[in-house]
């Protein structure tokens, strides 16, 4: 879980939005997501999300990936949509290949928050 | 008509009122907090038949738990293994949902929100933080203050619990008014600027990056955040000691120590401990001092820091996460919150620090340029949470 302008976000909350048909296709279902800070010290919300075997980056896929989530999230978690402020509450998207070291390395039991 | 609830009401706003702050802080006799946990337990025992058929599922025998050792080896509780469990009603004394006046209503990770029973005796007990904080750091006890919720408004627990607290304070004498804009920040800002100048102080109240936004944007639209002397009260996710530093600098506010104060808040028991000028200026050595961070956490990065009260908040530790009993609308024994964290003795601290040749209070007594150090209760130890 990660407490993001005060709402709890579980990582149950944007699996829903990965399994959903136009995602699920090149998507793993692994991802972490974390409240980052920019250089001006205000918080975003940025989901790192694995690709399926063969599967590449596009900003097509990380659009879709961003709307679909956050429709999910307003959807199940009620703190989400009333504590983040709209312009904050789409996620960023960053894809990456699938056992990608930085975040999901392969034989280590995965984590779906970070700090 | 449930005349038990009124004379609870009753005695509880009576004993809030009456009682200064450094007496509910230290009262004149203070039970051991384990001895106090264990009185806790068996009050919860009797009166609260969920519990009593979780010690039963669990094969404990109330009256088998004698000492402090017993009450540290009770079964955790959590989320799914009692409250989930139950019938609202059963989790809370008697087995009644009225002996509560309130629910608040907090996100579940499936999406089934979780429900969170409370009566005003358990926001009185809850209140003591907020005047903590509005009385040690803000001096609100002799300044004109304008307290201005901004924690969103309607089920969820923060705005409403908070804006109750805040009138617990004023109905105590404390020279506050409160207005509840909610997170809406353009309400916000206006409010501020109309009603402000009424006021000697202002105090902001919401989640850490809503209220930078409302600070910077407020700052673009040329409000003059310097004479409102702005205060805050931050709650729900940590932030670093350079977040505090650019947002009061922002706000126009001076005393890193006092300007800012964090509440460690759940849904699930109101707020368990909050930042004290001594923990602030604690965090804020830590935060210079990485390598002392690392020694005292284990790691560099710093979790958030605060002193609780172990009578109303009785904190453990099980492989670094945090349990805690208390009594609340749903009272609470050992129950596993599971956030990560630990517990440092308030004496321990002061000779950790010692070993690093700082010594918080005299640094605090520096700082102030007038007054004196509000002495921070003997008892309270820090609990640390990440």
């Amino acid at each position: 879980m990660i407490s993001y302008f005060g709402a709890n976000i579980y990582p149950e909350n944007v699996s829903v939005g990965l399994e959903q048909l136009g995602i699920r296709e090149w998507v793993t279902g692994k991802f972490v997501m974390q409240a980052r800070e920019d250089e001006d010290k205000n918080r975003f919300f940025a989901i790192v999300i694995e690709l399926a075997p063969g599967e590449t980056a596009s900003d097509e896929r990380r659009d879709a990936a961003a709307r679909v989530i956050v429709r999910e999230l307003r959807r199940l978690n009620s703190e989400f949509a009333h504590y983040v402020p709209p312009a904050s509450q789409l996620p960023h998207i960053e894809l990456e290949a699938l056992g990608d070291p930085e975040w999901f390395p392969a034989g280590v039991k995965h984590r779906y928050t970070r700090r | 008509m449930a005349y038990e609830k009124r004379d609870r009401l009753l005695n509880g706003l009576q004993a809030f009122i009456d009682t200064p702050l450094d007496r509910l802080l230290a009262p004149a006799s203070r039970p051991a907090p384990a001895e106090h946990a264990l009185a806790l337990f068996h009050g919860i025992a009797r009166t609260v038949p969920a519990y009593r058929a979780f010690l039963e599922e669990q094969g404990v025998a109330p009256e088998s738990i004698r000492r402090a050792e017993d009450f540290a080896a009770l079964p955790l509780t959590n989320k799914q293994n009692y409250l989930a469990k139950h019938p609202l009603a059963a989790l809370c004394r008697y087995g009644r949902l009225d002996t509560c006046d309130m629910i608040a209503v907090s996100s579940g990770s499936t999406g089934t929100p979780a429900f969170w029973p409370r009566f005003v005796t358990d926001e009185l007990a809850i209140a003591v933080r907020f005047e903590q904080v509005f009385h040690d750091s803000f001096h609100a006890d002799s300044r004109l203050t304008l307290a201005v919720v901004c924690f969103a408004l309607g089920t969820w627990v923060g705005g409403m619990y908070t804006a109750a607290c805040c009138r617990h304070l004023a109905a105590k004498g404390y020279p506050l008014t409160v207005v509840t804009p909610g997170n809406n920040k353009d309400e916000i800002l206006r409010v501020i600027e109309a009603l402000g100048p009424n006021f000697e102080q202002v105090v902001l109240l919401g989640y850490p990056p809503f209220l930078k936004d409302v600070i910077d944007t407020g700052r673009a639209r040329g409000i003059a955040w310097p004479r409102y002397n702005i205060k805050l009260v931050l709650a729900g996710e940590i932030f670093s000691e350079e977040w505090r530093a650019l947002v009061l600098e922002r706000a126009g506010a001076t005393d890193l120590c006092r300007d800012a104060a964090s509440l460690y808040g759940t849904a699930d028991a109101g707020v368990l401990g909050n930042e004290t000028p001594l923990s602030v200026c604690i965090r804020r050595f830590l935060a210079q001092t990485p390598e002392a961070a690392r020694q005292l956490f284990g790691e560099p990065r710093l979790p958030t820091l605060v002193q609780y009260d172990p009578l109303q908040r009785y904190f453990e530790i099980s492989e670094g996460t945090l349990l805690f009993s208390g009594d609340n609308g749903i009272p609470l024994v050992r129950y596993h919150i599971a956030d990560a964290g630990g517990l440092v003795d308030y004496p321990a601290m002061l000779r950790f620090l010692e070993q690093w040749e700082f010594d918080p209070l005299a640094a605090l007594k520096r700082e102030m340029a007038t007054g004196s150090v509000p002495c921070p209760s003997p008892s309270c130890s820090g609990a640390r949470t990440s």
